[in-house]
């Protein structure tokens, strides 16, 4: 790969980090400060306003019958599946409070992945990847991936209880397992992987550099 | 470690500062500093053959091995 190549795709990949993190520092501002107005202010049976629980509910099964340009005949939609949105202004203070920290934990340790992800390509820009912080950093940043998992997790597990009970009558079949997103474990499993091998790379620069 | 750099005896002997030794050689104060107060892990054979040139002497001269100080067999 030729030098100037990789200074290209570092800065490039800085601008994209840091955009992210303002992104996601304004995005979670807004939405923690005007959860709570919207409560305050909205009229009760405004529907204006909902938040998204983190779970996926299934709809029951159904048929239809449907002509189409082949034959008439009867389609089976199955498999449906879809996400529960609950009026804020119609909430209890109670949910309310536990949605409103689920969104601050989840802001906070995105905001803190960014962060110190940002340290690690400025590290690298200022040439020295293999720098003990750089294993610390991706240390950190698979633990908050893993923590992010858990949350969502949890999250989702608390969500399903409450949801459940108020759906029963409905037909609409909500999991109340605990459901973990296998793809962010990896994640964060590969990124403490890269923290060992940064780690023995840090040793064998600090080695290197007592070579005269 | 075993092997020791006697690099301050020969600076001494010379009437040199590392200062002085470090540009003639085209070497950072801080390498040669890390050569001098025997935190080296290595050396490599341009930069002896240039300390051996610049001090005027053997590679023999600039190296001792204090067995005391070896590493026990693994």
């Amino acid at each position: 790969m030729q030098p100037y190549r990789a200074a290209r795709a570092l800065r490039v990949l800085i601008i994209l980090i840091t955009l992210a993190y303002f992104v996601v520092w304004v995005t979670g501002t807004i939405v923690l400060l005007g959860g709570p107005a919207v409560k305050l202010l909205a009229a009760p049976e405004s529907a204006d306003w909902k938040f998204a629980l983190p779970i996926e509910v299934e709809m029951p099964d159904s048929q239809a019958a449907l002509g189409t340009r082949w034959s008439a005949g009867q389609i089976e939609i199955t498999d449906v599946r879809g996400s529960v949105r609950l009026p804020i202004p119609a909430m209890s203070w109670g949910l309310f409070g536990l949605l409103w920290t689920y969104l601050a934990m989840t802001f906070a340790l995105m905001l803190l992945f960014l962060h110190h992800l940002r340290g690690v390509l400025h590290r690298t820009r200022d040439g020295a990847p293999f720098h003990p912080d750089n294993a610390g950093r991706l240390r950190l940043l698979g633990l908050l991936a893993l923590a992010l998992a858990l949350l969502q997790s949890v999250a989702g597990f608390l969500a399903s209880l409450a949801v459940s009970r108020g759906l029963a009558d409905s037909g609409i079949r909500v999991p109340t397992g605990i459901h973990v997103d296998e793809t962010q474990v990896m994640f964060g499993l590969v990124l403490l992987t890269l923290a060992e091998v940064f780690r023995r790379g840090a040793e064998l620069e600090h080695e290197q550099s007592l070579v005269v | 470690m075993a092997i020791q750099v006697t690099l301050d005896r020969l600076l001494q002997e010379r009437g040199m500062t590392l200062t002085e030794l470090s540009e003639r050689m085209g070497i950072t104060l801080a390498n040669l500093s890390v050569l001098k107060t025997n935190k080296a892990r290595a050396i490599r054979f341009s930069t002896l053959e240039s300390l051996c040139r610049e001090l005027d002497c053997q590679p023999g001269d600039l190296l001792a091995y204090d067995a005391s100080d070896a590493a026990p067999d693994s």
